[in-house]
C-alpha cells in the first residue's frame, strides 16, 4: 500500500516536466552568479553609501530568486495538496532535524540575517575575535576578510548565541583609534592639541565626523586615544597608521617623550 | 553702507539685464540650473565617468567633426581672449563701497571667496590697485610650518586698508601648519590688524571653517555665469571683434549658436546652458571649455590668422548695444562648435594616492613639489609620477612653481573628489 501513496505525492516526471525543471534550476543558478559578479563589481565602481546599498542586495536577490525558483519547481514535482505538502515537509524536516541539524540551522540563519542584516556585505565585523570586511553572504556562511588578507567561513548559526561586532554597520565610515603612550611629565593640553590637528590633517579624515582625543592617566604614563573616522572604512588601517606617524611626530616635534616596555614591566611588576 | 541685500539685486542702470560681474553672498549663489536635454545630458556624462578605463576612445572624435579643426592660438587669442578681471573688480568695488567708506565697519575685514580659476587674486590685485591700498604677501612655507610670528608682527599699520589675496596660500594641512593661520585669523577678525580684504580659494574656504570656524555670513563671491550671463560675456566680445560677421554652429546639427541673447533670457542657447551646467557657473572654467570647443574648417584658417587689433574689456553697457545691434548672416563667417565637450580625462588607474594629489591640489589651490611629500602619506617618488601622469593627461598644470587642476579638468576632479566623499567647496 505504501508504493501507489507515494506514488501519488510524486508526479510522473515526463521529458517535457524534465526539461522545464532543468530550465527552471539553469536559470535561477544563471541569475544567482549574473548577480552575485555583476552587483558587487557595479558596486566597485561607486564609492561610499551607494557602494554598501549595492553590496547589501546580493543576498536578498538571490534569496528572492530561490523562492521564486522553489515555488516554481515544486508544483513540477508532486501534486501540490495539504496532504502532500504535510507529509514533503514532515520527511525533510525529520531528516534535516536529526541529521543535518547545525546545517540547517545555519540556512535557517542565513534567511534571517537577510531579514535583520546584523551584517551586510562591506560592513567590519567581529565574530568570535575574528575582526575583518565581510565579502560574500552564502546561504550557509558568512565569508570575511581579515586585515591579513586571510579569508574566514563563519557558519550564520553564530547569530543566535554570539555577540557580532559590527563597526560600520552599514554606513562607509567607523571610528578609528590611534594609541599614543607618553612619559607623564609634559603639557597634556598641549599634546591634546596637537593630536587633533594630526587627524585634521590627515588626507584621510571624514570630516562629518568628530574627531576626538581622549586622556587617561596611567601607573605608568598618560595614554592618549585619539579617535577619527576615514572617508572609507576600507581605509582604517592606514588611517590609523598615518595617525600614529604623524602623531608620533608632531609629539615629538613638542618635546614629549614616550614611555617604553621597560618602564611598563618595571611599573607591573 | 552698502546692505548685504542689495548685493544680490544689482543692476545696470536704465536696463532689465542684471549686472554682468556681481559679488553676492556665498549663501546667495546660485548654481546654473540643468534643463530638459543639458539635465539628461549632464547626468549621462556623470554616468558614464562611473566606468571610464584609460579614456582613449572617449578622446577619439566623432566621425562628423573630423574634418573639423582646432583653432590656432592666435584666432582663439580673438575669439576668446583672457578674461579681464577689471570688471569683477569694478564690482567688487560696488559691493564693497559702504564698508570701505564706513568710519566705523560692523566687520574689520571682509572676505572674498572664489572658486578655482574665478581669478579671486587677480580681482584683489586689481581692487588693491584701484584704491592704492597695501596688499600683503603670504607667508613662506618655513614660516607657516615654523609659527613664524614676525609675518603677523610686519603687518601694515595705519588707517588705511589692506588686502591679502590668497588666504589658501597662508596655511598647510599639515600638524604645524594651521597655528600661525589660526593666529592670524584670530587678530583679523578681532579688528588687532585693521581694515582689511581677504581673498580665499572656495576649497580653502571650507577646509578653514573646519580650523578656525568663520563667523562671516557675508563673505562674498562672484555671482555664478548661468547660461544668460555666460551668452551675453562670450557674445558681446564676439559681436565687437567682427561687427556682428561671425556665426557660432554646432558641429553635429548645423544649427546657429546664438550668443548674444535678447531680453527674454530663455532664448539662450542649449549648448550655453550645457557649458554653464558643466562648469556649474565657474567662469574661468568655462571659458577654458569654450575655446576648447571651437573649431574651423581647413579653408577657413587663413583668414583666421589676421590679428585683431586689441580692444578693451566690453563694460556691461557694450553688452546691451550689442543686443541691439541686428546681425547680417549672409556675409557671416562660421566657427563651428564642437558638440562634445572635451574634458580632460583623469588617468585609468585613479588610485586613493592620486585622489590625495588632487584634493591637496585643491585645498592650497596650488602647491609647490616639494612641500606634497610633508602633507601625503606617499614617499616623494611615488608623487612625483603621480604628477607626471596627470600632467600628462592634462589634469594638472605647473603655474608659478605650484602644481594647480587645470581649468579643463576642474569639473572632472571635482566630481571624482565627490563621488568618493572627499571635502569639497559649496559652489
Amino acid at each position: 500500500m505504501e508504493t501507489p501513496t507515494l506514488a501519488r505525492l510524486f508526479n510522473t516526471l515526463d521529458m517535457g516536466t524534465l526539461l522545464e525543471l532543468l530550465l527552471i534550476l539553469a536559470v535561477a543558478t544563471l541569475l544567482i552568479v549574473v548577480a552575485q559578479k555583476l552587483v558587487p563589481w557595479l558596486a566597485d565602481q561607486l564609492h561610499g553609501i551607494r557602494r554598501l546599498y549595492l553590496l547589501a542586495m546580493v543576498p536578498l536577490l538571490r534569496l528572492a530568486i530561490l523562492v521564486a525558483a522553489f515555488l516554481l519547481v515544486v508544483p513540477l514535482i508532486i501534486e501540490p495538496s495539504f496532504q502532500n505538502m504535510v507529509a514533503l515537509l514532515g520527511t525533510v524536516g525529520l531528516a534535516l532535524g536529526f541529521a543535518m541539524k547545525d546545517y540547517a540551522s545555519s540556512l535557517i540563519a542565513g534567511v534571517v540575517v537577510v531579514g535583520e542584516m546584523p551584517y551586510r556585505n562591506g560592513d567590519w565585523i567581529e565574530i568570535n575575535g575574528i575582526y575583518g570586511e565581510v565579502k560574500h553572504i552564502g546561504m550557509r556562511t558568512v565569508k570575511i576578510v581579515t586585515p591579513d588578507d586571510t579569508q574566514v567561513s563563519i557558519p550564520h548559526l553564530r547569530i543566535w548565541n554570539d555577540p557580532i561586532f559590527n563597526a560600520n554597520c552599514g554606513l562607509p565610515q567607523l571610528q578609528c583609534v590611534a594609541d599614543f603612550y607618553l612619559h607623564p611629565a609634559h603639557d597634556a593640553a598641549a599634546a591634546k592639541l596637537v593630536l587633533q590637528d594630526v587627524a585634521l590633517t590627515s588626507p584621510y579624515l571624514f570630516f562629518d565626523g568628530a574627531i576626538m582625543v581622549s586622556v587617561h592617566e596611567k601607573p605608568w604614563g598618560t595614554h592618549y586615544r585619539l579617535k577619527a573616522y576615514p572617508i572609507d572604512a576600507r581605509q582604517q588601517f592606514r588611517f590609523i597608521s598615518d595617525l600614529t606617524v604623524r602623531g608620533k611626530a608632531a609629539l615629538l616635534r613638542l618635546g614629549v617623550s614616550f614611555v617604553t616596555a621597560p618602564v611598563l614591566a618595571d611599573k607591573q611588576a | 553702507m552698502i546692505m548685504d541685500q542689495d548685493l544680490s539685486s544689482q543692476k545696470q542702470p536704465g536696463a532689465s539685464l542684471p549686472a554682468l560681474w556681481e559679488f553676492v553672498r556665498v549663501a546667495d549663489y546660485r548654481l546654473p540650473n540643468p534643463v530638459g536635454a543639458s539635465a539628461a545630458l549632464e547626468k549621462w556624462t556623470s554616468f558614464k565617468r562611473l566606468f571610464r578605463r584609460g579614456d582613449k576612445e572617449e578622446q577619439t572624435p566623432v566621425k562628423a567633426e573630423d574634418e573639423l579643426r582646432m583653432l590656432s592660438d592666435s584666432r582663439l587669442q580673438a575669439l576668446v581672449r583672457p578674461i579681464d578681471w577689471r570688471c569683477a573688480a569694478a564690482a567688487l568695488d560696488l559691493a564693497l563701497a559702504d564698508w570701505l567708506h564706513a568710519s566705523k565697519p560692523e566687520r574689520p575685514v571682509r572676505f572674498v571667496v572664489g572658486q578655482p580659476h574665478c581669478g579671486h587674486p587677480e580681482i584683489l590685485a586689481h581692487w588693491a590697485a584701484r584704491h592704492r591700498v597695501h596688499q600683503v604677501v603670504a607667508p613662506s612655507v618655513e614660516q607657516i610650518l615654523g609659527g613664524d610670528e614676525r609675518w603677523l608682527e610686519g603687518w601694515p599699520s595705519g588707517d588705511r586698508p589692506w588686502v591679502l589675496p590668497n588666504l589658501e596660500h597662508c596655511y598647510l594641512r599639515h600638524a604645524d601648519g594651521l597655528g600661525l593661520v589660526r593666529r592670524f585669523l584670530a587678530q583679523a577678525v578681532s579688528g588687532a590688524l585693521g581694515r582689511g580684504v581677504i581673498g580665499c580659494d572656495s576649497w580653502a574656504w571650507v577646509y578653514l571653517q573646519e580650523v578656525w570656524p568663520l563667523p562671516q555670513p557675508d563673505a562674498l563671491t562672484l555671482q555664478a555665469f548661468d547660461g544668460a550671463r555666460l551668452s551675453r560675456y562670450l557674445g558681446n566680445r564676439v559681436s565687437r571683434e567682427k561687427g556682428g560677421c561671425l556665426r557660432f554652429c554646432n558641429a553635429v546639427t548645423g544649427k546657429e549658436i546664438r550668443l548674444a541673447c535678447g531680453p527674454d533670457d530663455s532664448e539662450v542657447s542649449p549648448e550655453v546652458t550645457q557649458l554653464a551646467v558643466h562648469s556649474r557657473g565657474n567662469i574661468g572654467v568655462a571659458w577654458t571649455a569654450w575655446r576648447a570647443l571651437l573649431r574651423s574648417l581647413p579653408e577657413q584658417e587663413h583668414p583666421a590668422e589676421q590679428t585683431p587689433e586689441p580692444k578693451r574689456e566690453p563694460s556691461d553697457e557694450a553688452d546691451r548695444a550689442a543686443q541691439r545691434a541686428p546681425a547680417d548672416d549672409s556675409a557671416a563667417e562660421t566657427v563651428w562648435v564642437s558638440a562634445s565637450l572635451q574634458e580632460s580625462p583623469l588617468p585609468a588607474e585613479k588610485g586613493e594616492g592620486m585622489a590625495f594629489i588632487l584634493h591637496a591640489l585643491l585645498l592650497h589651490n596650488g602647491l609647490p613639489v616639494s612641500v606634497l611629500p610633508e602633507l601625503l602619506p606617499q614617499p616623494e617618488h611615488r608623487i612625483a609620477s603621480h604628477l607626471l601622469q596627470l600632467q600628462a593627461f592634462g589634469v594638472v598644470a605647473l603655474a608659478g612653481g605650484r602644481w594647480q587642476i587645470s581649468a579643463s579638468a576642474y569639473a572632472v576632479v571635482r566630481e571624482f573628489l565627490r563621488r568618493r566623499g572627499f571635502l569639497r567647496d559649496e559652489f
